[in-house]
């Protein structure tokens, strides 16, 4: 948690910060200025200030940016060169420069160039021994006399070039401003010759307290030992408090978002309409998904014979074991509607064919059988469930999806009461511009659709279908009065609502939609 | 739905007064949906509801259209088919077969046109899949009537019997047709159970057509032929009544004149066919006003009928007679009246009514018990999702390993177009462990509840309850932390302690899962999803998890009836 606070820190806040106060310290800043009050001579380098101050390169950076804004900090850029001995060099025990190798071989006797130059050291490499004589002289280590090598005295010595070397294998790579003279000079011989030394350029930073904020820093550091970084229980408790100085925190950072617990955002808006629909005088029912052929098909006027009943489109549903779904114990109403098919439909209605389970392709079976059980004369109720059909599951068709439907019963019912109740539902859900058009339902009479202007897309969009149940429907039921019916899919409206092009979306379950999808919304 | 092609050029020859724009505004309020307009091909593509196969064809539109935009109104005028005197008998073996044959004849001076022709093949295509119901109850063949010669048979003959099919070379028999030619085996089957077959054959012995498979080559219709011969057989009379009322109006608008033809068939003795009578319905007009909430005067609903091509007649005392054009077989009851007076009256004309009594609208116990449960678990930092009732078998296995003893009891789909919906879940837990593994890039802990319902048989019948399953997952999750969450919920939601005995089932890992006990009933499990289930699942964390049988608590608690105070 502390990383992440201090990590989240926006710099570019403190531009615009007022306050440009200094009567207290970031702990970030405050270790910067302990180590920066006690280098020697002042500046100190940045990788050095890292090692010294216990804080990330970044943490540092940020620090510094602060201490440079309220003046506190000065920054000088160097650049430098680290050197060090080429590996070729540096990995054999024994190297010697060539003008040492010819010294060695004079020492052993052998003092004619010709012998020197085939020698089982230079190998008749006549370009090094040259090259060695060279070095030689210029070290005042030999004389030579017609073909013939004398040794000096000088050559007992070890040259600028040797001692470099000998430093350099010694110790880490080190910095050309710390040579002295004499390194300097063999540090430029050996720069020439070819894999001796490597060289690297390196720009570093180096930093100091400003030298007018002196007196301040040490003010603001002395107060070091009552300046507490929180607020605890114990200050509270022992009144402290009084005598302490708080650390300046950084207020403007943005923190990590929290955990959160939160209602699917479908659920949430199905609940919203739950409640326009009660505030609108209806009450919710329930009923199970899975249904006989009976409810879902033959009680709404849809012959056994007809098309939407296929396998294609429905899904029928079978178990190890045999499954019959219970029918109706009401022998007349099995009778009725079997006259009701047999007449209509010209076809010979068999209870075989009502029996099987579906899962249910709308949500009206439930309607129906509430009204079958309560048979009331005036009534006004809603429900709001999944349905299924047997799709190809694409950007706006789902396998299983929600329908919204309500009906009201009255002896005086009527259809404009219907496009009434809707006029109604879709103001609600601040949808103003609807109109309505013919179209067929088996099980409603007459049926209309409506439109429904989108502002969004600047188009009009179908939803919900309506229709008076048919007597066909509601007679069987013994229900008498006009029953006003209407629904349809609810994910179309939630599209529109959380501004979505694929209905998959909506059942993907991806935690990153699910939490950003706002509450109020 | 079935789609119909109409030609814009030939609704502004039709509807001269009227602009394009204002013709093509009506279609919706005839009940047809505008799947596009194409002016550049002369096109318009509209969907029309199952119910009006009148809509098939142009002429049907027009027909509807001339209504609605006062061009013609009340009944089609068409003049009564010419009595011909030609037969067609009908063989007694047909009886449990293909019983009904209906037919008539249609000649004119112009030979029929490829517009038309391709219009009749069309919208004998619709008629075939939907009043036809796939050919199974009706079919329809169009023949040269100048190339046969009447009286027709109509008869039950056995497979064997030979003829040349429509397009064909030579002869095959029955039994070939059914098993080589495409309509045969597509169509094939309705005649499966049957030794008899229908033919119907000239007086000449040519077989002219083998209902409902295919037509006879010598009566074939070409761009030469200007009389018809349509028949329509059928399983019984009302639908071959109904699609050969059809046929006729269409013929007629195409300029044909129609003669009429003698069935004389053993089952109803002698019928003329077509029978293009209009039915009647009885109705007062009032009862128009209550269903659709207007005060139309008897006049208006006159007017209104009228305009959507039905005659109305006032017979005294507020009764009302309606004639309704044989075409027109979907509407056959009261309320059928009653929508084509309000389509005639203009559904844009109709204003809301708002009603006026009073109903306490409320949300079952259910709905508030769940209110209440999401809010508890919201609390306690979860997140709600939702899956789908229909999950994969392969899931099932991935989490459950196919526990045998309940497979008996799982409810499947007989047949679906999706691999991943095959199963109605018996559990939420596996799509739920599911959805952690289609999360595993998102940020941990993860802590998630679904309430859903989950099924199973009894007694050869469906038992659905409702669930709820509560899971959390992140690298440190264990027993403890579940169940505090579990006894938690129990306790801020219900008030109500539990016990979970140790119970060991394949899905948790072994001695860390338990059975959750409610009044001494079992309500749900409780434990740490077993390592092979996260690696099944492709997981990298960890995963405990309950589920309660909410449906149970609720009985158990007694908490459906709600009580506010």
């Amino acid at each position: 948690m502390d990383k992440d606070e201090i990590e989240g820190r926006d710099t570019s806040k403190f531009e615009n910060n007022s306050a440009r106060s200094i009567s207290s310290l970031h702990p970030i800043e405050r270790k910067l200025l302990t180590v920066l009050r006690l280098v020697e001579g002042g500046w100190i380098t940045e990788s050095d200030l890292v090692k010294r101050s216990e804080l990330t390169v970044d943490q540092l950076r940020r620090g510094v940016e602060w201490l440079r804004y309220k003046d506190l900090l000065q920054v000088m850029e160097s650049t430098e060169f680290k050197v060090y001995l080429h590996p070729d060099v540096s990995d054999k025990e024994h190297f010697v420069l060539p003008e040492r190798k010819l010294v060695n071989i004079v020492n052993k006797g052998v003092n004619k160039l010709s012998e020197i130059i085939s020698s089982g050291e230079f190998k008749g490499n006549d370009k090094e021994v040259f090259g060695a004589i060279r070095f030689c002289k210029k070290n005042n280590w030999i004389s030579i006399i017609d073909d013939k090598v004398t040794i000096l005295s000088d050559s007992h010595e070890a040259s600028g070039e040797e001692k470099l070397m000998s430093k350099l294998s010694k110790t880490e790579p080190a910095l050309e401003s710390f040579f002295d003279k004499e390194d300097k000079k063999a540090y430029e011989s050996l720069k020439k010759r070819y894999n001796v030394l490597i060289t690297e350029k390196m720009v570093d930073k180096k930093y100091r307290i400003a030298q007018t904020s002196v007196p301040l820093v040490d003010s603001l550091l002395s107060t070091s030992d009552k300046v507490v970084r929180k607020m605890t229980q114990d200050v509270l408790v022992s009144g402290k408090w009084r005598d302490l100085i708080f650390e300046q925190i950084d207020v403007e950072a943005p923190l990590p978002l929290l955990n959160y617990g939160k209602k699917n955002p479908l659920v949430d808006f199905i609940d919203e309409v739950k409640e326009i629909l009660v505030s609108m005088g209806f009450s919710e029912i329930e009923g199970n998904l899975t249904q006989s052929c009976f409810w879902n098909f033959d009680a709404l006027f849809i012959p056994q014979d007809h098309p939407a009943r296929e396998m294609q489109d429905t899904f029928y549903l079978k178990s190890e074991t045999d499954l019959y779904s219970p029918l109706p114990k009401n022998a007349s109403l099995l009778q009725h509607l079997s006259k009701i098919h047999r007449e209509n439909w010209q076809y010979d209605w068999n209870i075989e064919d009502s029996k099987p389970y579906v899962l249910r392709t709308h949500t009206t079976p439930v309607t129906l059988q509430y009204l079958s059980e309560r048979k009331p004369e005036k009534d006004k109720v809603f429900l709001i469930g999944r349905v299924f059909r047997n799709e190809k599951v694409t950007f706006k068709h789902l396998v299983e999806f929600h329908q919204v439907e309500g009906i009201y019963v009255n002896e005086d019912a009527n259809l404009r009461q219907l496009i009434g109740i809707q006029t109604e539902f879709y103001s609600k859900l601040g949808i103003k511009r609807i109109k309505f058009w013919p179209t067929f339902f088996p099980y409603t009479e007459p049926s209309l659709q409506s439109m429904v202007y989108n502002e969004k897309f600047d188009k009009w969009i179908e939803l919900f279908g309506m229709g008076i149940f048919r007597p066909e429907v509601t007679k069987p039921l013994g229900i008498k009065s006009p029953v006003l019916a209407w629904g349809g899919g609810f994910e179309r409206l939630a599209m529109l609502r959380f501004n979505l092009d694929d209905i998959r979306d909506l059942y993907s379950n991806n935690l990153t939609w699910l939490k950003g999808v706002p509450k109020c919304l | 739905m079935p789609v119909v092609n109409i030609r814009p050029s030939l609704l502004s020859r039709i509807f001269s007064e009227r602009t394009l724009d204002e013709i093509i505004e009506k279609l919706p309020y005839l009940g047809l949906d505008i799947e596009g307009i194409d002016k550049t091909n002369d096109k318009i593509r509209v969907e029309f509801n199952p119910n009006r196969p009148d809509f098939s064809s142009e002429n049907g539109i027009v027909r509807a259209l001339k209504g609605i935009l006062n061009v013609e109104l009340g009944c089609p005028n068409k003049q009564d088919p010419l009595p011909s005197s030609k037969l067609i008998l009908v063989d007694e073996r047909l009886k449990d077969v293909r019983p009904v044959i209906y037919g008539l004849i249609a000649k004119r001076d112009i030979p029929i046109n490829h517009e038309e022709l391709t219009q009749l093949i069309s919208m004998q295509e619709d008629l075939h899949n939907g009043l036809g119901r796939k050919r199974k109850k009706s079919s329809i063949g169009l023949h040269n009537y100048d190339a046969l010669t009447f009286p027709l048979s109509y008869k039950g003959v056995p497979k064997q019997t030979k003829f040349v099919p429509l397009d064909g070379q030579k002869e095959s028999s029955l039994d070939n047709i059914i098993s080589d030619l495409k309509v045969g085996k597509e169509y094939g089957y309705i005649l499966e159970k049957f030794d008899i077959v229908p033919i119907l054959l000239d007086s000449k012995d040519n077989v002219i057509s083998f209902p409902p498979i295919i037509n006879g080559n010598t009566t074939k219709v070409d761009l030469l032929t200007s009389n018809l011969f349509v028949e329509v057989t059928s399983v019984n009379s009302k639908s071959a009544k109904d699609i050969l009322s059809i046929l006729a109006f269409e013929l007629s608008d195409m300029g044909f004149d129609l003669y009429s033809l003698v069935i004389d068939s053993p089952f109803y003795g002698e019928i003329v066919t077509p029978i293009l009578e209009p039915h009647r319905i009885q109705l007062d007009f009032d009862y128009v006003n209550e269903l659709l909430g207007l005060e139309l005067t008897r006049d208006e609903i006159l007017k209104c009928l009228q305009r959507s091509r039905c005659e109305g007649i006032d017979k005294g005392s507020g009764r009302l007679e309606c004639l309704i054009p044989s075409y027109r077989i979907d509407l056959f009851d009261k309320v059928d009246v009653c929508e084509e007076v309000v389509i005639g009256y203009g559904i844009f004309n109709l204003g809301p009514l708002y009603t006026s009594s009073y109903f306490p609208g409320r949300k079952n116990s259910q709905s508030l018990i769940f209110g209440k449960v999401r809010e508890v678990l919201i609390g306690l930092e979860f997140m709600e999702i939702i899956n789908t009732s229909i999950i994969s078998k392969n899931l099932v296995r991935d989490v459950f390993f196919w526990d045998h003893s309940s497979d008996k009891k799982l409810v499947s789909l007989g047949d679906s177009k999706n691999t991943e919906f095959e199963l109605l879940r018996s559990s939420l837990i596996p799509s739920l462990i599911n959805t952690f593994s289609n999360n595993i890039h998102e940020k941990y802990p993860q802590k998630l509840f679904e309430i859903g319902k989950t099924f199973f048989t009894s007694n050869n019948e469906i038992r659905e309850n409702w669930s709820l399953c509560v899971s959390i997952a992140h690298n440190t999750t264990d027993y403890t932390e579940i169940k505090s969450n579990l006894e938690s919920f129990m306790k801020y939601c219900f008030n109500v302690f539990i016990t979970t005995p140790r119970y060991d089932t394949k899905y948790f890992l072994p001695g860390h899962s338990a059975r959750i006990f409610l009044n001494d009933k079992v309500i749900g499990e409780i434990g740490e999803i077993h390592p092979q289930v996260l690696e099944n699942l492709n997981l990298r964390t960890l995963i405990t998890i309950f589920e309660l049988n909410l449906s149970a608590v609720i009985k158990i608690l007694q908490l459906d009836q709600i009580r506010i105070v």
